[in-house]
């Protein structure tokens, strides 16, 4: 547990990753990977755009990485496990529950060997696993909740407003615009629009969230 | 403020107990008898516990002094009128035509539909459509700090400036809202209970997993737990008002998992078994 936790996928990790985190989580860009060259543990936590996820995992794969924690809300485990040979095993996480700083946090296909190293990682968090799914738990829940909430935004009613609604009427933690604030609109569009290709329209995108991030999040053939 | 009640159910006794509280006089009506000694015990208790704890500082009587409970409402001396009777689109299209009739345009009317459109339950009311909206409290209403303000078709801004004012003088958060199925809060809640219950169904995870994880992540209780204290009837009612009204908008279409609970009369705490079981 000496060796710092490589953190791919992004530049700036969020918070809610290091939180509580017994390891120094170590982020690494695209450009830098091979730093990562046969660590036990990698991390990757982008949920998107997938063309660039595959692509980053095959390196690591290629790089002697022997396993890693890879956020699969935007695809599942098994489609994930189809970019690889098989050499670099895998466990699927829910990158938004990570970023909320979940107490009970949602893993797929874990052994029980990786959920003592992740209880040793995150000591404060407990892991349960749940079926290979898009969206898991928590972001198939949050996620709908802050589309439903841009349509009201989107009608002229104010963020506070919205996000006093929740919080006063449901006694939500946060209101839903501040969860989308938290994870980043990026992350918010690639987690609704890959519920969206499993499950039907009633996750499509709010208008909204697609003029805010205009097409480049629609480049690159995911 | 001089402020009438319709109906002396758990949403009306608590907006009145709100109302006296706050210094305001409320009259509860109700045609009910059993229904208004109900309410009476509950309001007395309410306040009592209130006293006890140091939040109230009154006397019990003092509060009370300030509440009528009757079986019709009054003529004249009203300020407010909110209507939290069943929720029925033709029970309270009759009350507020009746109320329109009744009163002056100086009287404010109100009604606490938790998921009927505004616009809906005053198409009888074509006196002054202007001075009705909607005031949705929640549950309970004594502790529940938000009010949504729903501005109806020919609703007014005077209308909305004089709900904000009768809000905060009830101590509480008003937030004005678009008239729409579920309004605000109950039509961002929908997926919350919808989703928890498609993904049990379909395996993803168990519904005590489901309830954990939303509850590790700071929600006060996961969507299970939720419906079971307010009611598994009374969710799926609000869903299926909600699906009706949008036209069977997909995103709303109820479970059959629930439906199959409220048959079997499992509607949560208060009947001993939703969800969970509390026997």
């Amino acid at each position: 547990m000496n060796e710092p936790l490589w953190m791919v996928g992004t530049t700036d990790p969020h918070e809610g990753w290091h939180q509580g985190a017994a390891l120094d989580m170590v982020p690494l860009s695209d450009a830098d990977l091979d730093r990562a060259q046969g660590a036990a543990w990698v991390v990757d936590s982008s949920a998107g755009p997938l063309d660039k996820k595959r692509q980053r995992l095959r390196m690591l794969e290629g790089l002697g990485v022997r396993a890693a924690l890879t956020a699969s809300t935007t695809a599942t485990l098994a489609a994930q496990q189809t970019w690889l040979t098989g050499s670099m095993r895998l466990v699927g996480c829910d990158p938004l529950l990570m970023m909320a700083g979940g107490s009970v946090q949602t893993v797929v296909q874990a052994t029980d060997g990786d959920l003592a190293w992740l209880s040793a990682v995150w000591p404060d968090r407990k892991f349960v696993g749940v079926a290979d799914s898009v969206g898991l738990v928590f972001s198939r829940e949050i996620l709908p909740i802050i589309n439903e909430a841009v349509d009201f935004f989107s009608q002229g009613v104010t963020e506070d407003e919205i996000d006093q609604g929740a919080r006063l009427g449901l006694n939500y933690p946060r209101g839903p615009l501040a969860w989308a604030k938290l994870f980043g609109w990026p992350q918010v569009f690639w987690g609704l629009r890959a519920l969206q290709d499993m499950y039907g329209t009633r996750f499509q995108p709010h208008p909204w969230i697609r003029a805010r991030l205009g097409s480049s999040l629609l480049d690159g053939g995911e | 403020m001089n402020i009438v009640i319709i109906g002396s159910g758990t949403m009306g006794a608590g907006i009145a107990q709100t109302a006296i509280q706050s210094g305001h006089r409320a009259i509860l009506t109700d045609p009910d008898s059993a229904s208004r000694q109900r309410a009476q015990e509950r309001i007395s208790s309410g306040l009592q516990r209130g006293i006890e704890r140091g939040r109230l500082p009154e006397s019990l009587d003092s509060y009370l002094d300030r509440l009528s409970i009757k079986d019709a409402i009054p003529n004249s001396d009203v300020n407010w009128v909110i209507e939290a009777a069943p929720e029925r689109s033709e029970l309270k299209q009759k009350i507020f035509h009746d109320l329109d009739e009744r009163y002056p345009s100086t009287v404010w009317l109100a009604s606490n539909t938790s998921s009927i459109a505004i616009s809906k339950l005053k198409v009888n009311a074509s006196r002054h459509p202007e001075r009705i909206g909607g005031l949705h409290f929640f549950n309970p209403v004594p502790r529940m700090a938000l009010v949504e303000i729903i501005r109806g078709m020919d609703t007014s801004d005077e209308y909305v400036t004089a709900a904000r004012k009768l809000v905060a003088s009830l101590g509480k958060t008003g937030i004005v809202v678009p008239d729409r199925p579920g309004f605000l809060v109950n039509r961002v809640a929908r997926p919350y209970y919808l989703e928890g219950l498609r993904m049990v169904d379909e395996g993803v995870a168990p519904m005590e997993t489901v309830d954990q994880v939303m509850e590790g992540a700071g929600f006060p209780m996961g969507p299970f737990r939720v419906m079971d204290l307010v009611g598994v009837d009374v969710n799926l009612s609000v869903t299926k008002s909600v699906y009706e009204q949008t036209y069977y908008d997909e995103r709303y279409r109820p479970h059959g998992w629930q439906e199959q609970l409220v048959e079997r009369g499992y509607w949560g705490r208060k009947s001993g078994r939703g969800f969970y079981r509390y026997e």
